[in-house]
């Protein structure tokens, strides 16, 4: 969860402002490649982090191994993304379905009207490990 | 923005998100020197930040139910 604004923060940075490394500021452009990384980074071992410490099934239904395999394949991206150009697309479109299982949760959730004690035992990932506890 | 409309617009905002994503990284993983439908590798880029920033919206949503914050 702290890893993932970077993300969105590195990308304005490298594009928005530098113009990217191809045809703008190159010293801008790779500040904001190295920030995105590190926000890749963190947010890749936080999926690792709360797919093994939750529950199968306890929070995403039939979608809980999402958070797993996106945060495993996401984080052997960029060793798996040098063997294809099929591979490398097929990896980063991983990131999506969890998101929209995740979507799909929180608007049943909304429609519900409810929280589950469960998930308000979360206050941080961090204490996404209360959701791997036995009850 | 309250935790109300953070409530109501998360879960729309990480699907969004989540579609838009599948839909621009292959773009954005293919034009590296390649522009594809008259747009480059940069500009796919520029547009990455409305699903990085729909799937923020809905992380943020998360964070806060788990906190505890209702919608009321």
């Amino acid at each position: 969860m702290l890893g993932f604004p970077l993300m969105p923060l590195a990308v304005v940075v490298e594009f928005c402002f530098a113009g990217g490394v191809n045809t703008g500021d190159w010293t801008g452009s790779v500040t904001g490649w190295l920030i995105f990384l590190l926000g890749y980074t963190a947010t890749t071992a936080g999926l690792v982090v709360f797919g093994v410490a939750a529950r199968p099934g306890a929070l995403l239904g039939r979608w809980s191994a999402l958070p797993l395999a996106g945060g495993v394949v996401g984080l052997l991206w960029p060793f798996l993304a040098e063997v294809s150009i099929v591979l490398n697309v097929l990896i980063q479109v991983l990131f999506g379905p969890g998101w929209v299982a995740l979507g799909s949760f929180l608007l049943t959730q909304e429609r519900r009207g409810s929280v589950p004690e469960r998930l308000r035992e979360i206050p941080t990932l961090g204490c996404v490990v209360e959701l791997g506890r036995p009850t | 923005m309250g935790f109300g409309a953070l409530h109501r617009w998360n879960g729309p905002a990480a699907i969004a998100g989540g579609v838009l994503w599948m839909v621009l990284r292959p773009l954005v993983a293919t034009t590296w020197h390649n522009p594809n439908f008259g747009l480059t590798y940069e500009d796919y880029n520029r547009l990455m930040v409305a699903p990085l920033a729909l799937l923020l919206l809905g992380a943020l949503g998360l964070h806060a139910r788990c906190a505890g914050h209702t919608s009321e």
